[in-house]
């Protein structure tokens, strides 16, 4: 199985490269552009097909320039026009935005988040996301079975 | 029969007690915060300390990334002063409870570590994986007793 890391470090890659590497073939994304041209690129060539993704939420380091969602709009809607709050909001859901681009460019793959979502939150992940998992801590295993990539 | 285990209950009643004379405003930044400190610490912490074998020796070839773990995590910062940061919104009387001081004391042991940790020394990994995941236990205690606490009162409101 192939599985693709979407993250703005690289800690999820560390993990995955020692703990999942027997498991998976990893490959590694770390913006919604750059996971939408790797799965893009994949669906041309089967030989590198992507079966799953794990996605982090909080994407604290990335550039503004390159986060998902509309910062201004989402300043007007939801913020009373505080762009800063708005930017901080994106910055820590950018996981769910990045899989909500992918699932609109009609990528489906089971996305498994690191994350202790409360039930009903994951419940609407699902309704919105499709094949929505979630594991609330780093554990290898536990990971690997959500990602049906069980030993 | 409850849907809770013993441990959850013992955390839940002073939470569900504190939860009844919080204003309900302060209560969503209350549960946000909490579960940023899960994410930002509990999480990190046991990145590599949760897939070491309980009891086994932790293998050296882990030691970078478990030093990062611990005390470049968080913007490059310690779990404990990320821990602390974080701590400091909440209020004093949630601070206090007994899960919130099992964690500070491990990550103060986690701190008081270092030197050894970083020269790798067998006990010493041992010992602060062990208070890692007491670390990431207590918060998670702490985080899902909050949650389950505002669900039964929001019930109780309905």
């Amino acid at each position: 199985m192939r599985l693709l890391l979407i993250e703005d470090g690289n800690e999820y890659e560390e993990f995955a490269r020692h703990f999942l590497a027997d498991r998976f073939e990893i490959d590694a994304a770390h913006t919604a552009a750059e996971a939408q041209a790797r799965l893009s690129s994949a669906r041309e060539d089967p030989s590198r097909a992507i079966d799953a993704l794990l996605v982090d939420l909080r994407f604290e380091r990335a550039r503004t320039e390159d986060l998902v969602g509309d910062l201004p709009s989402l300043a007007r809607r939801m913020f009373a026009g505080d762009l800063e709050r708005a930017r901080r909001w994106a910055k820590d859901q950018q996981g769910t935005l990045i899989l909500a681009e992918l699932r609109k460019a009609g990528f489906a793959q089971r996305a498994v988040f690191v994350h202790d979502f409360p039930p009903d939150r994951l419940q609407n992940l699902r309704k919105l996301y499709g094949d929505v998992h979630a594991v609330p801590a780093f554990d290898a295993d536990a990971i690997a079975r959500a990602l049906g990539g069980e030993r | 029969m409850s849907e809770t285990s013993s441990d959850e209950t013992s955390a839940v009643d002073p939470l569900a007690q504190l939860l009844v004379e919080i204003d309900p405003r302060f209560l969503e930044p209350i549960v946000d915060t909490l579960a940023m400190l899960h994410h930002d610490v509990g999480k990190y912490i046991t990145r590599i300390a949760r897939n070491v074998p309980a009891g086994a020796p932790v293998p050296t070839s882990l030691g970078a990334m478990l030093l990062k773990d611990l005390y470049e995590t968080h913007r490059g910062k310690r779990a404990s002063s990320r821990f602390s940061e974080l701590v400091g919104v909440l209020p004093a009387r949630l601070a206090q409870l007994a899960p919130m001081r099992e964690a500070a004391a491990a990550l103060a042991r986690i701190d008081a570590a270092e030197p050894a940790v970083r020269a790798l020394e067998a006990r010493a990994l041992a010992q602060v994986v062990a208070d890692a995941r007491e670390v990431e236990l207590s918060l998670s205690l702490v985080l899902r007793a909050v949650r389950l606490a505002r669900v039964r009162r929001d019930g109780d409101d309905a």
